[in-house]
Order: C-alpha cells, then structure tokens, then sequence
C-alpha cells in the first residue's frame, strides 16, 4: 500500500512537472521572436501582435538580432538601447520616443550590424542630449523621423571603419548643437542624407574628420547658425537649399564641399571657406541674396 | 433585515460614486496627449482615454509637447500659444473652420511649432488656414489648406516659415502669404502645390522666401512679391493668369523652373525685378514676358 501510494505521488509529479515543462516551451516571454509588436495600449509581456508590449526597450529585448519590431499605432514608446541588428518600423503612426536626459536611442551594436528606422518622432524636450547616437554598428538607415528639442544634437553618428549612414525624409529641428553631426572613428565614413529638413540648430548638417564623406541632396536648412558645415572632411551638396542662416554652407579646416545646383540665399554670409577649406562649385548654383554672398574657392566642370 | 439590505447596497454604491465624481476635475498635463474621432474632452487626453479636440488636449499638453492624432476626424479650430507638435502621422488632422481662423499660432519668442498631417478646410467662409502670429518657428509638414476665404497659410510674424509636402488649393486671396504686416519674417517653401488660389505664394514686404520644387497652377498668380526677395528653384508654374510676378522694389530670382501656359510666363511691374539664371524654360504662354536681367549662376 505504501509503495502504491507512492507510485501514484510519483506518477502525479511527473505529470505536473511536465505540464510545467509544457507550460514553459508554449510561453514566448522567453523566446525571442523575429517580429515583435508594441501598442500605445500594449500591456504583455510577449510583444505578439495580440499581446503588444507598450514600450521599445522590451520589444527589443524581445526581438531575435535581425528582427523587427512593429509599431501599431501613435504613442510614447522609448527611449531604449539597440546592441543588435533590427528595424524599428512604423508605417502609418508617429512612434514617439520621450528623452528628459541623455539619449533617446543609443545604439551600441555589433560591427556587421545594420540598423534602421522609420517613422518615429523624436522628442528630446529642451533638456535631454542626443537623439539618436549611434556608437558603434556597421550600418544605420534613418527614414521619415523627427528628431528635435535636444539641447545637445539630433542625431550624432561616431562610425568608425567603413562605417555608414542613410538618412531619408527626415526633420532635424530646434537642435542646440547640431542637427545631424557625422564624425569620424578609426577609418572611412560615408553617409548619404536625402530630403532632410534641418531648421532652427546650432549648424543644420556638420560633417567633422578626415576620411569622413557625406553626400547631401534634395534637403533645407534653414535657420541654423551654419546650415551646412564640414571641418576636415568631403560634403557633397545637390539641389539643395540653403536659406536664413548666418552661415550657409562653410567648408573649414581643409575640407571639401563640392556644391551642385543649389539655392543659397537670405543667409548672413551665403558660403565661406576658412582655414584652408575647399569650397568647389559646379558653376550653376544660385548664391543671392544673402548679406554677403561669398565666393567658392574654386569651379570644377560637371563630368 | 430584508428591508436594511438595499439601503446597504445604495449606501455602497454612493460613496464610490461621490469619489468618481470627485476625482476627474483637473487631469495633469502631460508632454504627449491624444485626440481621437470618438474622444471625449472630459478625458485626460491619454492614450486609453483621448480628447475629442485639439483645443482640449493642448490645453492639457506641456509646453514642448506633441500632440498625437489616433485616427481621421475634425479636431476644431485651435489657438496654439506654446511650443508644441501636433503630429496626425498615419492619420489626418482635420481642422474645419467655418468662420475666422483654422489654427493661429500665437507663441513665445523662442517656441517651435510643427503640423503635420493636417487637413484644414475653410469650407469657404473661414477666413485664414493657419494664421501665424508669433513664435520663433513655424514647421508645417503634409498638410493640406483648402477652401478659405482670404488666405490659406498668412505668416504676419517674425518667425521662420517652413511648409514642406504641403497644397494649397481653393483660397480667395493667397495660397501662402509671408511678411503680412510684419518686417523681417522669412520663409522656405519646398514641395508645396498652390492651386486655385488668388495668389498661389505671395512674398510681401521686407522678407525672403525660397521656393524649391514647387507648383503653382491655376492661380490668378503663380508666385507674387512686392517689394521682397525671392528666390525660385527647380519649380513650375503652369496654367495661371501670371505665372511669375515681381511688383515695387521685389527681386523675384529664378533658376532651372519651368514657366508655361500661363497668360503671362513672367512680368514685373512697378520697378520689381525677375532675374533669370539663364537656365529656365518659358514657353508656350499667350505673352512669355522677359525678365528684367540675367545673372551668372556661381
């Protein structure tokens, strides 16, 4: 009878304990998934698309290294850490990201990681620092997103060997440093910024160090202190407009910026170039109107 | 004990009630709030619980806060006198505004204000779209002004103006007008549509406007300036009575454009100037015009 019973607790535990086991290996809180999903209303801890999560940092967490995270609708969401290869995406919603100290979205990932996001609006309230900084990584892509009211810039790349930067459709505005500023690390940096606004920073776009190029077309400055600035590195400007800033287009400390097709006016000074900067024209800008207009250090033919 | 029972329950029920009733009054201000077209404006304007009205929630928006538009609806006519966004990502921002003004933009010195995805309608008995009083900087981002009486987006203010991937259409005097009655306002304009209005961008005044990758059709004139500079980009103007106008001391600057179809390409007037880059296409109008000189692109 003893021995009976007692097989009869075993067999009992045995089945909970699998049950348990079960119960584990079905819930997904543990695994990580290729998509995941975040809601204004999200309050789950699996971030599936019927039990989002309500904020980024967890999706994140949740999210295999090359997954994406989904963003269902307009909310606060950040601000998080990135130290993988993922894409945040929201197409058709504002996803916010509300920093009141340091940085928003830092990313900090691997070297062959690619990163990229779209559609977030970002907010750094007059006190926080930088919006998105990106640290290191192989590759970030920036696509429709808003980045303003940091007090230090919106958007600081630090690459370093080959790294790069995509930015598209996006706001950089009422920055206190700069709006996008790209440095240089150990090695090439490239960047391509395609239709960006950048209003109302210290300098609208910076590009800073050597080995660093960045080609910049189809976007507005306007406002900043220096629209466009480059110190010791290659910027090139297509059809582009460079209005109502104090400095237009400024190429400094041995630089080169190579200017196409491209308005420049109502600045204090329209284009400059100081400390043995470069600043080369393609013969067919528009450069009137500002206090003073400037002269290009050089013309270079279309080829 | 039968009969002490339901004056139990009533006497229950009456104190969680007392302290519904007590609690929402004044909901805290928050730097995000939400509208939402089945809102209310006695919510607190969150997420879960959003506001019906632009006016309502940005009442309860801290001062560099945004606004979140949920989903498409009228949101009513708004006073903005802070930094704020109002952002109708995904979504659009109706604004209907039968009478006066659809969003006037009355704000600090220093405050940053940004639209986005709004759709804001006259109905065509509203008198201004956007009218911009004060503030240091006005962003207004794929919104549509249609339907006013007098003037679609009117910046009377020292700010800076920036309308990106915007129209406007339908208005009886201006489209957008820069430097009513102000003395220094400058504005960029990239990628904007003006149709069917008296004038579908006027500069006035002593203020500067760049015009990039723009469209002006239909309009009695396409770009106007009086006495102000202006300097046009990659932009065509097409099918207006006067595409391109340069009135009393104006500089209207113009550069890789496409002037056409228009009753007269471009004319100044009154001593204004229309300087060509040399690079421009004016054809096909009844009078092409000339422009006053030509200048070499840099």
């Amino acid at each position: 009878m003893f021995r009976s019973i007692g097989m009869k607790q075993i067999a009992k535990s045995a089945l909970v304990a699998s049950a348990t086991a079960l119960c584990f290996a079905a819930s997904p809180a543990n695994a990580q998934a290729s998509r995941t999903y975040v809601s204004a209303t999200g309050n789950g801890n699996s971030c599936t698309a019927v039990s989002p999560c309500k904020t980024l940092q967890t999706a994140i967490n949740l999210t295999a290294a090359g997954g994406e995270v989904y963003v269902l609708n307009s909310a606060n969401y950040g601000p998080v850490t990135i130290n993988k290869s993922l894409t945040i995406t929201s197409e058709g919603s504002a996803a916010g990201l509300l920093a009141t100290s340091g940085a928003a979205i830092t990313i900090s990932a691997g070297t062959t990681d690619v990163i990229n996001l779209r559609g977030l609006d970002i907010d750094g309230g007059g006190t926080a620092s930088i919006g998105i900084q990106f640290t290191s990584g192989q590759s970030l892509n920036i696509q429709k997103t808003s980045v303003r009211n940091f007090a230090n810039s919106g958007i600081v790349f630090n690459g370093t060997a080959s790294d790069t930067l995509f930015i598209l459709d996006t706001i950089a505005a009422n920055n206190g440093n700069n709006g996008i500023l790209v440095q240089a690390g150990s090695g090439p940096v490239n960047g391509a910024f395609n239709r960006i606004t950048a209003s109302g920073n210290g300098a609208g776009i910076l590009v800073s160090g050597t080995g660093v190029t960045v080609a910049i077309t189809d976007s507005v400055l306007d406002s900043n202190n220096y629209g466009i600035g480059a110190s010791s590195s290659a910027v090139l400007v297509r059809n582009s407009t460079v209005a109502h800033n104090a400095v237009g287009i400024s190429a400094d400390q041995s630089s080169t910026v190579s200017v196409v097709q491209s308005t420049v006016t109502g600045n204090g000074t329209g284009w400059q170039a100081t400390n043995s900067g470069q600043l080369a024209t393609y013969g067919n800008n528009n450069v009137n109107g500002n206090t003073n207009d400037g002269t290009p250090t050089t013309t270079i033919p279309l080829e | 004990m039968k009969r002490f029972a339901p004056i139990l329950v009533s006497g229950l029920l009456a104190f969680p009630l007392a302290q519904a009733l007590a609690a929402p009054p004044s909901p805290t201000p928050q730097t995000r709030t939400y509208v939402s077209g089945t809102g209310n404006d006695s919510n607190a304007c969150t997420v879960s619980s959003p506001c019906k009205s632009f006016s309502a929630a940005l009442a309860l928006t801290v001062a560099g806060g945004e606004i979140y538009v949920l989903n498409s609806a009228n949101y009513g006519v708004v006073t903005i006198n802070k930094a704020v966004t109002i952002n109708a990502e995904g979504a659009t921002g109706g604004v209907l505004a039968p009478s006066g003004a659809g969003i006037t933009v009355s704000a600090g010195a220093n405050d940053l204000v940004t639209l986005r995805g709004l759709d804001i309608d006259g109905a065509k008995s509203g008198s201004v779209g956007i009218q911009f009083t004060s503030g240091r900087a006005l962003n207004v981002q794929k919104t549509t002004v249609r339907n006013f009486v007098n003037t679609g987006i009117n910046s009377a203010s020292n700010g800076t103006l920036i309308v990106s991937d915007s129209a406007v259409t339908n208005n009886g005097s201006n489209g957008i007008v820069v430097g009513s009655g102000s003395a220094s306002a400058n504005a960029t304009i990239a990628r904007v549509t003006a149709t069917g209005n008296g004038v579908g961008i006027l500069a006035s005044g002593a203020v500067n406007v760049a015009i990039t990758d723009t469209v002006t059709g239909n309009n009695n004139y396409g770009i106007g300036a009086s006495a102000a500079a202006v300097m046009v980009r990659s932009s065509t103007a097409a099918s207006n009575a006067v595409g391109i106008a340069a009135d009393g001391t104006a500089v209207v600057r113009v550069s890789q454009s496409t002037v056409a179809a228009n009753g007269t390409g471009w004319q100044k007037t009154n001593g204004g100037q229309i300087i060509s880059y040399g690079n421009n296409n004016v054809a096909g109008n009844t009078t092409d015009g000339t422009p006053s000189s030509t200048v070499a692109l840099q």
